[in-house]
């Protein structure tokens, strides 16, 4: 076990920093507030659509990029070793796997007005077990999602305070202004924060990559101290390494481009011409942000060997906490970059509690509780289900933190469910022929056999829950593609079965 | 004289507060639909015709290989793991063959997104939202 990470000592100054960041975004959760037009649904879980290039971008970016690509993909990086370069590619690939459905999708709610994903799955299909089913693991995904950047949360202020505040506290304070500002603005100060979080990550980025490339020997000396102590971090994969590499394409690529929060900024554009200006800049991102988890992961690995699989998860602080001593302008730049970070961890949490309350109202309580409810019911109501959602998150991350749960782990168990939708958005809007019941038969089975697969490893049935190399949502998602296809291709048709003989 | 009967005292019941319809209060609240009554607010033909954009990604027949064949470059199944110990620029050099078919593919994209889709509506031009499907203000 290595015992040379380094103290991150941040001073006062760090601290005004972060609360002048909180102001702001107060600020603009007032402001989003003030310029509501109407109280409706489409107005505060969409901001109205009303969003032009420049802020659906930034927002899309700040979304797609939490606090587990800084902290969770850099402890990957740092467990995996070069391998975990596939991370660039599933990356750019969600945003190619919008280009299969998102120009349909993108139609369709202009046209219809649709507001949550799950909108399109009830007009498609007309299904409601469907539709329940979605709305259930969206939420699950989600819910996972928003705790994963929970203690996230909790380690970067636990950083950036210098141990002034702990875990706890952390999260209490960010979770209180991001409650605040979401339910005063809704989306549309979701996207303005997450506009400013963007721009800071952005910036954060750029000097944490030029920081890496240019201080202590940058990533010869990496590779050459990896080389010393842990050679094979540096190979290509192997067989079973390779099947894993693809599983991971499939389970990522898919399955993040269906984040619901995601498909709702698609539904929040203002017209065609931004959200594929948006999408275009999109795909080049991986390039300066997911890279530069992979390297940090990477120099990590040369400079603390041995860290545990919690401590992996702080790999990024612990890089650039060896940074700051350097001069005074570094020292500035780092809790640029660390604000940065909490902007990135506060920006994916908002937009995702947004879209499970925006599901659970229109979704679930519009539609089977309370038909003739107002659109300032379902807000109070969307409002108070988010805000009960996340004190049992806050439990959870309490929870997380005294039982050393690493943050992949949590993305992995969120992803293996979400990914079952890929056939309903991938298929949906090409295939008329595809009926609910095949669908919703691939969805249940996909998802069991995922779960069996799950619980069988973690209660000691099997070895692994990545049989062959393969992840349990990938195997998952491919008995879930082959009941949609089969039973679509072999029913017969409705027409020919209703003639008579 | 016959002594009117007192009326009986509220019982608390959970269907008092449930905001679904349970047990005997069910018949007495407007909304009594079974989940598989609401069969409205669907016209698949409208629909159909609404999906179809002027021009799109899938319609190019070299889109979906490109993209496949990106990515199955991008693994490195045609290089022995020993590959690992030769670097370039500080990294192995097998990364770099990731790398750049992650940016070959982001090309792509972009060129899909900015040259290959087209809605055939102007920006804001559209109505933005009909309430017949949202559901919202009915």
């Amino acid at each position: 076990m290595n015992t040379s990470v380094p103290e991150v000592t941040f001073g006062p100054g760090a601290l005004a920093v972060l609360g002048g960041y909180l102001v702001v975004m107060l600020g603009l959760g007032l402001l989003g507030r003030l310029k509501q037009k109407e109280r409706s649904l489409r107005d505060f879980y969409l901001g109205g659509s009303t969003f032009g290039f420049a802020v659906l971008f930034l927002t899309l970016f700040a979304t797609q990029y939490s606090g587990n690509t800084l902290l969770g993909f850099a402890g990957r990086s740092y467990v995996q070793g070069a391998t975990y370069i596939v991370s660039v590619t599933f990356m750019v690939l969600v945003i190619t796997v919008f280009m299969i459905y998102a120009p349909r999708l993108f139609r369709l709610a202009r046209r219809f007005g649709y507001i949550t994903p799950t909108d399109f799955v009830y007009h498609r299909f007309g299904s409601h077990p469907l539709r329940v089913l979605c709305v259930v693991l969206l939420c699950w995904g989600l819910a996972n999602y928003v705790l994963e950047q929970l203690v996230a949360m909790g380690h970067g202020v636990e950083a950036i305070s210098g141990g002034r505040m702990s875990f706890m506290q952390g999260v209490l304070l960010l979770v209180g202004v991001m409650l605040i500002y979401e339910s005063l603005g809704g989306m549309r100060a979701v996207a303005w924060t997450d506009a400013v979080q963007g721009s800071l990550l952005l910036c954060g980025c750029a000097v944490i990559l030029y920081t890496l490339v240019t201080a202590d020997g940058g990533l010869a000396a990496a590779s050459e101290g990896i080389r010393a102590t842990a050679p094979e971090r540096l190979e290509a994969p192997d067989a079973r390494g390779l099947r894993t590499w693809v599983s991971t394409l499939l389970m990522l690529g898919l399955g993040v481009a269906l984040y619901p929060h995601a498909i709702q900024r698609i539904f929040a554009a203002k017209g065609e011409k931004s959200l594929r200006r948006s999408l275009a800049a999109m795909g080049f991102m991986p390039l300066g942000t997911t890279l530069l988890a992979f390297l940090i992961g990477f120099i990590a690995l040369s400079r603390f060997p041995g860290l545990s699989q919690l401590e992996s998860d702080k790999v990024t602080i612990y890089v650039l906490g060896g940074l700051i001593d350097r001069s005074p302008v570094m020292y500035w730049l780092i809790v640029m970059v660390f604000a940065a970070v909490v902007a990135a961890i506060m920006s994916t949490a908002d937009s995702a509690l947004l879209s499970i309350g925006s599901m659970f109202t229109k979704d679930i309580y519009k539609s089977y509780f309370r038909r003739e409810a107002s659109a300032r019911e379902m807000l109070i109501v969307g409002k108070t289900f988010a805000w009960g959602v996340m004190a049992i998150l806050i439990l959870m991350a309490w929870v997380s933190l005294e039982t050393e749960s690493s943050i992949w782990v949590l993305i992995e168990l969120k992803l293996e469910f979400m990914v079952q939708l890929s056939p309903v958005f991938m298929l949906g809007v090409y295939w008329r022929r595809m009926p609910a019941s095949a669908v919703l038969a691939g969805m249940v089975l996909g998802t069991l056999l995922t779960l069996v697969i799950w619980c069988g490893a973690a209660v000691d049935v099997w070895a692994t829950r990545s049989p062959w190399g393969v992840g349990a949502g990938v195997w998952g998602l491919l008995v879930n593609y082959g009941i949609c296809v089969g039973w679509t291709v072999l029913r017969p048709s409705p027409r020919r079965a209703t003639a008579p003989a | 004289m016959t002594r009117g009967r007192r009326p009986e005292p509220e019982r608390w019941t959970l269907a008092r507060w449930s905001p679904v319809p349970v047990g005997h209060n069910a018949r007495s609240v407007a909304n009594t639909k079974r989940l598989s009554d609401y069969e409205d607010e669907r016209d698949l033909d409208a629909f159909w015709e609404a999906i179809r954009p002027a021009d799109e990604p899938l319609r190019h027949r070299w889109f979906l290989p490109a993209v496949v064949l990106i990515l199955a470059i991008s693994v490195p199944w045609y290089l022995p793991p020993s590959v690992g110990g030769r670097l370039a620029a500080g990294l192995p050099v097998w990364t770099w063959i990731t790398i750049g078919c992650g940016l070959a593919l982001a090309v792509v994209t972009a060129f899909a997104s900015l040259r290959l889709w087209r809605d055939g509506a102007d920006e804001g031009g559209d109505d933005p939202a009909s309430p017949a499907v949202s559901g919202e203000n009915p």
